[in-house]
């Protein structure tokens, strides 16, 4: 009984030393401009499918994820089951589709830093590329 | 869905005292093709266990997207009159089991066939949506309990959404000409004309214009929400009642758990046009007079409150079991939504709706 219990004990901490614990989170951009400057509605009405001149692309985590968890708690300021309920409603009548999603961070830099336009959440703590501009950071 | 009501001898929207499983139950698949960036197609086919409810194509549109802030769409649309009246059917873009019966289950022109124009704007703080659209209804409309044949040449509406951080108002107005196909009243008019109570035949026409208007408060933020909706409906004619309905629902989240609770009330009235048809003149003008009245006491007010306390569990992100108990307290002497199943004893109009319902989208 003790031995599954070790083994239970050290697959869990496998599993979470290779998740970030960073609370915060930065917003980083692909973009050419010199400096770009959201504020935190405009980031929201971006995430959210609100149009902002047309020209950025969000890019976010998959549900349940803990970047997207922080996210949604602090910039966009909903739950994820509230999240999910408005994507539905503007999926099934056509009006908006929710950002494309990735499970790990590492797709989420890929695909942010091959796409122009592209704007991603990341945790602090992880190394960006030169590629992408930080654009604001949203604090513990 | 699952669902019974107890406390009373009558059904209300097809739920009596034995247990049902299949009166509400529907499913759906959507598909949209898309082309180009600009153009899409997009088709809903609907399967749906309630005797009221048409199952078949739901929706068929074709969409051009020029940019960002401009949408047309071309077939046959879901009628876009209430906060959820375009997503009724899918139950995981909302909290309840089945959005306010009060409000939701008034309006009978769940879709039409034309032309949907959107523009949609975002400034700093504030995002804005415009929609204008008209077309024409052919078919088949609930009407407690059965279905009537209405045909709308003209319908058409427009609403505005503005939603600034977390609170979304939301109004629009919607107007129709019915022609709703009651032969045997037709038949009745006909004969009315004839004999030259004109007055009477008018009253009874079942051509009928109609204006709807809706307006909406929304809250959300990560602990609670907060939802106003209000339809009011106006019509010269008798056949669709004027109408004062709303609900308000307040609900709080806890972890994937929202528990809520609805008030909501009907008020509906139709006209009652005065009998100019003799009575004592003779057999038949009698029977005229007394068809008359007949007619006229058919249609019965439907007034209710209703009081409602609900739980939804997202089990995952797409998939939500809800429960919902529904205290319903009807007008007695009327009808208020309830159809009578014993007729030795008279309607009871109240009575407690318990549903469950699993909600999944894929």
């Amino acid at each position: 009984m003790k031995a599954i219990s070790v083994v239970a004990v050290s697959l869990f901490c496998c599993f979470i030393s290779q998740v970030s614990y960073a609370n915060e989170l930065v917003i980083v951009a692909n973009t050419a401009e010199q400096e770009i400057k959201l504020s935190k509605q405009q980031l929201r009405n971006l995430f959210m499918g609100g149009a902002i001149q047309g020209k950025y692309i969000p890019v976010s985590m998959k549900p349940s994820q803990r970047a997207r968890i922080i996210f949604n708690t602090r910039i966009i300021g909903l739950t994820e089951s509230r999240i999910q309920s408005y994507w539905a409603q503007l999926k099934f009548t056509g009006r908006s589709k929710p950002p494309i999603e990735f499970s790990t961070v590492e797709e989420l830099i890929a695909y942010t830093a091959k796409t122009p336009g592209a704007i991603t959440y990341l945790p602090s703590d992880v190394a960006i590329p030169d590629s992408l501009q930080v654009i604001f950071s949203v604090p513990e | 869905m699952v669902g019974t009501l107890s406390g009373s001898n009558d059904s209300y929207f097809g739920y009596d005292n034995s247990l049902s499983i299949d009166n509400d139950s529907l499913f759906a698949l959507q598909t949209t093709y898309t082309w180009n960036d600009k153009w899409s197609a997009t088709i809903q086919v609907l399967a749906h266990t309630s005797d009221t409810r048409e199952s078949g194509i739901e929706w068929a549109y074709l969409t051009y997207q020029p940019d960002k802030n401009w949408q047309f769409k071309l077939g046959r649309l879901r009628t876009p009159l209430l906060n959820y009246s375009d997503v009724r059917d899918v139950g995981i873009a909302f909290p309840w089991v089945r959005p306010p019966q009060q409000v939701y289950d008034t309006f009978l022109f769940s879709n039409y066939e034309g032309l949907s124009v959107t523009r949609t704007s975002a400034f700093d703080n504030t995002f804005i949506r415009l929609e204008g659209w008209f077309g024409r209804f052919d078919g088949d409309v609930p009407s407690v309990g059965t279905t009537v044949n209405a045909n709308l040449d003209f319908f058409g509406g427009a609403n505005a959404t503005v939603r600034q951080g977390n609170l979304e108002f939301r109004i629009s107005y919607t107007k129709g000409a019915a022609d709703v196909g009651l032969t045997e009243i037709n038949q009745f008019t006909d004969v009315l004309r004839q004999i030259g109570f004109t007055r009477n035949a008018d009253d009874l026409t079942t051509s009928d214009t109609a204006a709807f208007l809706h307006g909406s408060i929304s809250y959300d933020n990560l602990k609670y929400f907060s939802k106003t909706e209000y339809i009011a409906i106006r019509s010269s004619e008798f056949f669709i009642p004027d109408l004062n309905a709303a609900f308000t629902s307040f609900g709080y989240y806890y972890k994937n758990i929202t528990a809520y609770a609805t008030l909501a009330f009907i008020d509906t009235e139709y006209t009652d046009p005065d009998n100019e048809v003799p009575l004592g003149l003779a057999p038949q003008i009698d029977a005229l007079s007394i068809g008359f009245d007949q007619i006229v006491d058919s249609f019965l007010d439907d007034d209710l409150r209703s009081l409602s306390l609900g739980l939804r569990w997202d089990i995952l992100p797409t998939l939500a079991l809800k429960a919902e108990f529904i205290i319903l307290d009807g007008e007695q002497n009327e009808r208020s939504f309830f159809t009578n199943e014993d007729p030795n004893t008279p309607l009871d109009n109240e009575g407690t709706l318990s549903l469950i319902a699993l909600d999944w989208a894929f």
